[in-house]
């Protein structure tokens, strides 16, 4: 009889255990499908990389991103400020289940280099956001995780995500705040060891009436590193016409936008 | 002919940006619709040479009535880009019409005036929400599971973001401001012991934020050894010589959907591997300093189809000349006895050159082919007796065919490039070389978010049958059995402080070249020190220029 209740208790709990991780990937599954309700975005964003001592450093970039409803995003990304930086471009194909196609081109340099897009703990740019941090800014690849909801703060509840066995990820786990309005107003990042590397947090929130959210400044504090990038986005186009060579090669080499 | 040039420039400069007025210049587009019951938010970008005083934006009122002008504001921390809200238009209307008012100064007024479509059915991105939301049903890209509808509310926090197109960035105007100097370590005998050199690089760019674009980077330098002189007689200089006042590259573009045409001077890149390539043949060479080679732009048409995949053609109808150093300069080839010489022998007639590439992304590899015909920037050497122990040598160039294919892919997390080509020159070798090299960047190693940078690559050739005339330094070969390396290590993700090497070694000559140097690197500055190296027998390409060891500092100002 004792034997047949622990059975009854641990089935019980494994369902109950189950419908949380269901809930909690159905959850930000939501937050990104509200979030990608768009086909194209364009957006102009000042960037403060501000280090300890108070030394702060300002860049602008612009960023094309091309939604796709199978994840073949397309995004280009291109540095305006400062001089030293002005026409530094990434531009990248997105390719669920396959490597991402990467091309950079240098200010330095008239052509364009397809580069690796392996070493993802890289921080682009000097900023605070590793090339994995600037893919998932996209949308994330909600396959390549497993969720679980670890506790509920006011409106939001607190998930978090781990990489699924045999699924690359520079972090042990991430652990986000989503409203119930699903938009993700924080999360923190760990290393495999658990310890915080940084903090992200999505401040001057907009929804439209769809439930598409945008965030209209990131925080990312890094504690591991002692610094912090504030990412404002000062104009933003949903569903703006963007050129159909925006997301090609010859879009980096060319001198204007 | 300079003056002309200059005033072209000025001409184009002053062209009114697609807004045709004979002072005032405006640059608004209108949106291409916008929905009832919505503000609109409008900016447009005006100028002109006098005052303005006033910039007003007028709504055309219902039945043709006069609308009520709204102050446009300048935007924060600018002179010419003025906005305003307009308040949300009535739902019967089909069309949103307003004009531009400007008042200067002196008591003009200039006016222009746009229209927008009003659509009923979609509601673009841009458009602020109204202060009471709307019950019209919106049609959205559709959402694959619609429940729960999530609160139609926008947050309570001030949303800084103008949900705007963004503005077009008409002008702009940078460039860098570089210095060089130089000690020599060896045959410290002469005059050119040292070297200094400083030259503005500025640039301008014109755009209508659509398809139309003028470019124009301006190069003026000055140095001690007097290898700058004079300046550019015209788009078309033949002189070989370095000047004092160019134009590195100036061109009109156009494009057009898949079509981009450009016209003017300009630079092509066409390799994928490092410094030694098939591919690049199409600009001649500035060889004044060896190691601080630079393509030297050519007067072309360049037609450029497709997106992904393309098809790029240039044409260039007049040949120039590379520049080579001056004789006895410490970079001029090494002299033979009773050898002298000359000056470079240009091509009398035909000297059209053509370019066509093709290119497209298969798999995660790019693919390209390639195919030159035209001259090699790398003269040949005629050699002619002028008496039993002496004869004049003359530079000339040849033309040729260039096969090419190139290949650039991540494998394994590395960057593998690879160049083939056939050349085939004209009284001259038929040969085929190949460049392959990989690349690759690590970062935290040692320290956090230090970076690791090496590369590696390997070129020779295979040649198929001897020409009969010998190269003056075949330029083009002398990476031929060489292999090729860059290491950069940078302390941290700034890269404020990073220590490089390069190097080149030739397995046939056994000579080599070899390049250390720190850089630093804060805000739009970058100094960078290091030497020069060479060794070899004096035979050798490298090794003859064993008297140019050398210490260097470089000093580059962005601005």
């Amino acid at each position: 009889m004792k034997t047949l209740f622990t059975v009854l208790w641990f089935a019980l709990s494994s369902t109950v255990a189950a419908h949380a991780d269901d809930t909690a990937r159905q959850l930000v599954e939501k937050s990104w499908q509200l979030y990608r309700q768009a086909s194209t975005e364009k957006e102009s964003v000042d960037l403060h990389i501000i280090q300890q001592g108070g030394k702060t450093e300002e860049k602008s970039l612009t960023r094309w991103i091309k939604y796709d409803k199978d994840g073949e995003d397309k995004v280009t990304v291109r540095f305006t400020k400062p001089a030293a930086d002005d026409g530094l471009g990434l531009l990248t194909w997105r390719h669920p289940g396959k490597t991402d196609d990467q091309w950079l081109k240098l200010p330095s340099m008239d052509k364009v280099r397809r580069v690796s897009s392996a070493d993802q703990e890289k921080y682009f740019a000097g900023t605070d956001f590793t090339y994995e941090d600037l893919r998932q800014l996209a949308g994330e690849r909600t396959t390549d995780f497993d969720y679980k909801v670890i506790r509920s703060e006011g409106d939001s509840k607190v998930i978090e995500a781990t990489p699924k066995a045999g699924k690359e990820s520079i972090y042990g786990k991430r652990i986000s705040w989503i409203s119930s309005k699903y938009a993700t107003v924080k999360t923190e990042y760990y290393a495999k060891n658990g310890k915080l590397i940084k903090t992200q947090t999505n401040g001057a929130l907009i929804f439209k009436p769809n439930g598409l959210w945008r965030p209209g400044t990131v925080e990312m504090d890094n504690a591991m590193l002692k610094r912090k990038t504030v990412m404002k986005v000062r104009e933003r186009g949903i569903d703006a016409t963007i050129a159909s060579d925006t997301f090609t090669q010859r879009f980096l080499e060319s001198k204007g936008h | 002919m300079l003056w002309r040039m200059a005033l072209l420039i000025l001409l184009l400069l002053a062209m009114p940006a697609w807004g045709v007025e004979t002072t005032t210049t405006f640059f608004h587009e209108p949106y291409s619709y916008a929905v009832p019951d919505r503000s609109v938010r409008i900016r447009a970008v005006i100028s002109d040479r006098k005052n303005i005083s006033r910039v007003t934006c007028v709504v055309a009122g219902s039945a043709g009535l006069p609308g009520t002008p709204v102050q446009m504001e300048l935007d924060q921390g600018s002179k010419f880009t003025y906005s305003v809200l307009l308040p949300p238009q009535p739902a019967n209307s089909y069309q949103l019409r307003y004009h531009f008012q400007v008042q200067l100064e002196s008591g003009e007024s200039k006016s222009r005036e746009y229209s927008t479509p009003i659509r009923q059915d979609v509601v673009p991105g841009w458009q602020p929400e109204p202060a009471v939301p709307s019950q019209k049903k919106i049609a959205r890209a559709p959402v694959a599971d619609p429940s729960p509808p999530p609160p139609v509310v926008t947050e309570p926090t001030a949303n800084p973001v103008s949900e705007l197109e963004p503005s077009h960035k008409l002008f702009s105007f940078s460039g860098s401001l570089e210095t060089f100097a130089a000690s020599y370590l060896k045959n410290k005998s002469g005059a050119d012991n040292q070297y200094g050199e400083i030259r503005l690089l500025p640039k301008a760019v014109y755009t209508n934020g659509q398809n139309l674009l003028f470019y124009v980077q301006g190069d003026v330098r000055l140095d001690s050894a007097s290898e700058a002189r004079g300046s550019i007689s015209g788009i078309v200089d033949r002189s070989g010589t370095r000047r004092i006042f160019d134009l590195r590259e100036t061109y009109l573009e156009l494009s057009e959907s898949i079509l981009r045409v450009r016209i003017g001077k300009q630079l092509f890149d066409w390799s994928v591997t490092d410094t030694a390539t098939v591919a690049d043949n199409l600009n001649p060479r500035d060889w004044n300093d060896l190691i601080r080679w630079e393509r030297v732009g050519v007067p072309s048409l360049d037609v450029r189809v497709g997106t992904d995949s393309f098809v790029q053609a240039v044409y260039v109808p007049w040949f120039i000349p590379s520049r080579l150093p001056c004789a006895n300069d410490r970079w001029s080839p090494p002299a033979q006895p009773g050898i002298t010489a000359l000056n470079q022998e240009l091509p009398a007639g035909g000297n059209g050159q053509v370019g066509v590439r093709a290119g497209t992304v298969m798999n995660g590899v790019d693919i390209g082919a390639s195919f030159y015909s035209g001259y090699n920037f790398s003269p040949a050497a005629r050699v002619v007796p002028t008496s039993p122990v002496s004869a004049a040598l003359t530079p000339y160039y040849r033309r040729m065919e260039v096969y090419g294919f190139s290949v650039a892919r991540e494998l394994f997390g590395y960057n593998v490039r690879v160049e083939s080509g056939y050349f085939a020159v004209h009284a001259g070798d038929k040969s085929v070389q190949f460049i392959g090299g990989v690349d690759r960047e690590w970062s935290t190693l040692l320290r956090q978010t230090d970076t690791l940078y090496l590369l590696f690559q390997y070129s020779d050739e295979i040649v198929l049958s001897r020409g009969s005339a010998p190269l003056l330094h075949d330029f083009r070969r002398v990476f031929v059995k060489s292999a090729m390396g860059k290491v950069k290590y940078s302390l941290d993700d700034t890269r404020e402080w990073s220590l490089k090497v390069e190097g080149n070694y030739n397995f046939r000559y056994r000579d080599n070249y070899l390049q250390p140097a720190i850089v630093w690197k804060q805000n739009n500055l970058e100094i960078e020190a290091g030497f020069d190296f060479f060794a070899g027998s004096s035979t050798s390409f490298f090794g003859g220029y064993g008297a140019n060891d050398r210490g260097y500092l470089k000093l580059i100002h962005r601005f």
